[in-house]
């Protein structure tokens, strides 16, 4: 079954709040922002495996604390905090794991995983992406989330939490580590 | 979502070189997994759904126990229970066996027993609180003759010294 998803975002609130049509309202919200999220997801996770669990999660827990959710802020930034917190998450206890079984490969080798699974043929588009996935976590979380996403910065504070002074800061500085990466490719 | 205008032009202030750059495209996916990924998603959910009762393995129960019975003030009321269970269910057998005991005693029996063994007590634990006392003036009564008694503290009042009797 296909379902509307231009429907607006307060709509699809009453429907998940009404008990009759909540399946239905889920499924809409799920159809409307999977994508959105995946992709979020995908650029912090890496992997399209561990992107799929995160996601499945994400929405679990949305499915549980919806009918709770207070709109004091707007669904979708909701939608986007709680994916990102799971990706932290995520990969936090993937560093674990991996610290404790000794097995990482060199990073080289899973940055060249990332770039693989990209349809670009340019090759600064592709330093472009290994210059993104050198970022640190939440760094690239902003960049994404201004970047990929054109979020405002008020969205951004919204989504992660922090000022949007220090988001600004954060971007600039992304910004400027990914120039100079890029350049630095170019010219060696 | 509220798209950001100005986010173009601040990519150009910051990076005329990063803002030449065509975008990169999204990362590629595995076919209609996007079309099929709300029915596995509401699949989960119903199986979570249909799973709510948590089935702990038997190590954790123990666990549990051992880590309820290593809580401090929950050890002490154990122990303190216990000691209360043992009592109450032990004791009143115990009075009961005993009085038993001294019934089936026939009196002739006792007497014969205090006769053989008297020198084994001691002197102040038999003088040594009211009750004895009382008995102690019951078997002067009872067995000892008072003229005679009186007779022998007469022949004998000499030799015994007033420092001791005080």
């Amino acid at each position: 079954m296909v379902f509307d998803t231009s429907i607006d975002d307060k709509e699809i609130l009453l429907l998940i709040r009404e008990g009759t049509t909540t399946e239905k309202g889920f499924r809409i919200l799920v159809e409307k922002y999977q994508k959105r999220l995946y992709y979020h997801i995908r650029s912090l996770v890496g992997e399209h495996e561990d992107a799929d669990d995160v996601l499945q999660n994400v929405f679990i827990k949305v499915f549980k604390n919806l009918k709770g959710f207070e709109e004091r802020a707007e669904l979708y930034t909701w939608l986007y905090r709680i994916a990102t917190n799971e990706s932290f998450t995520f990969l936090q206890n993937k560093k674990k794991k991996q610290a404790i079984s000794m097995d990482v490969g060199d990073s080289g080798s899973v940055l060249n995983k990332i770039a693989d699974n990209y349809f670009d043929e340019h090759q600064l588009q592709e330093k472009l992406i290994l210059a993104i996935e050198r970022l640190p976590e939440k760094q690239k979380a902003v960049f994404n989330l201004r970047y990929y996403d054109e979020m405002s910065y008020d969205e951004i504070s919204s989504v992660l939490g922090t000022s949007v002074g220090a988001l600004k800061a954060s971007y600039h500085h992304a910004v400027k580590k990914i120039e100079d990466f890029i350049k630095g490719i170019e010219y060696y | 979502m509220q798209k950001n205008i100005n986010s173009k032009e601040e990519l150009e202030q910051l990076s005329p070189l990063l803002n030449s750059l065509q975008k990169p495209a999204r990362p590629s996916v595995p076919e209609l997994y996007f079309e099929g990924f709300s029915t596995r998603l509401f699949r989960k959910i119903g199986a979570e759904a249909d799973d709510p009762i948590e089935i702990l393995p038997k190590d954790n129960i123990f666990k549990r126990i051992k880590q309820w019975i290593m809580f401090p003030g929950m050890s002490v009321a154990l122990v303190v229970l216990l000691l209360l269970v043992s009592t109450w269910v032990f004791y009143p057998k115990f009075s009961d066996n005993l009085q038993t005991s001294m019934n089936n005693i026939g009196e002739q029996e006792v007497y014969s027993y205090i006769n053989e063994n008297i020198d084994q007590f001691d002197a102040n634990s038999l003088v040594g609180n009211e009750l004895d006392d009382q008995i102690a003036d019951q078997v002067m009564h009872e067995l000892v003759d008072q003229n005679e008694l009186m007779k022998a503290l007469d022949e004998n009042v000499e030799s015994i010294d007033l420092e001791d009797l005080l």
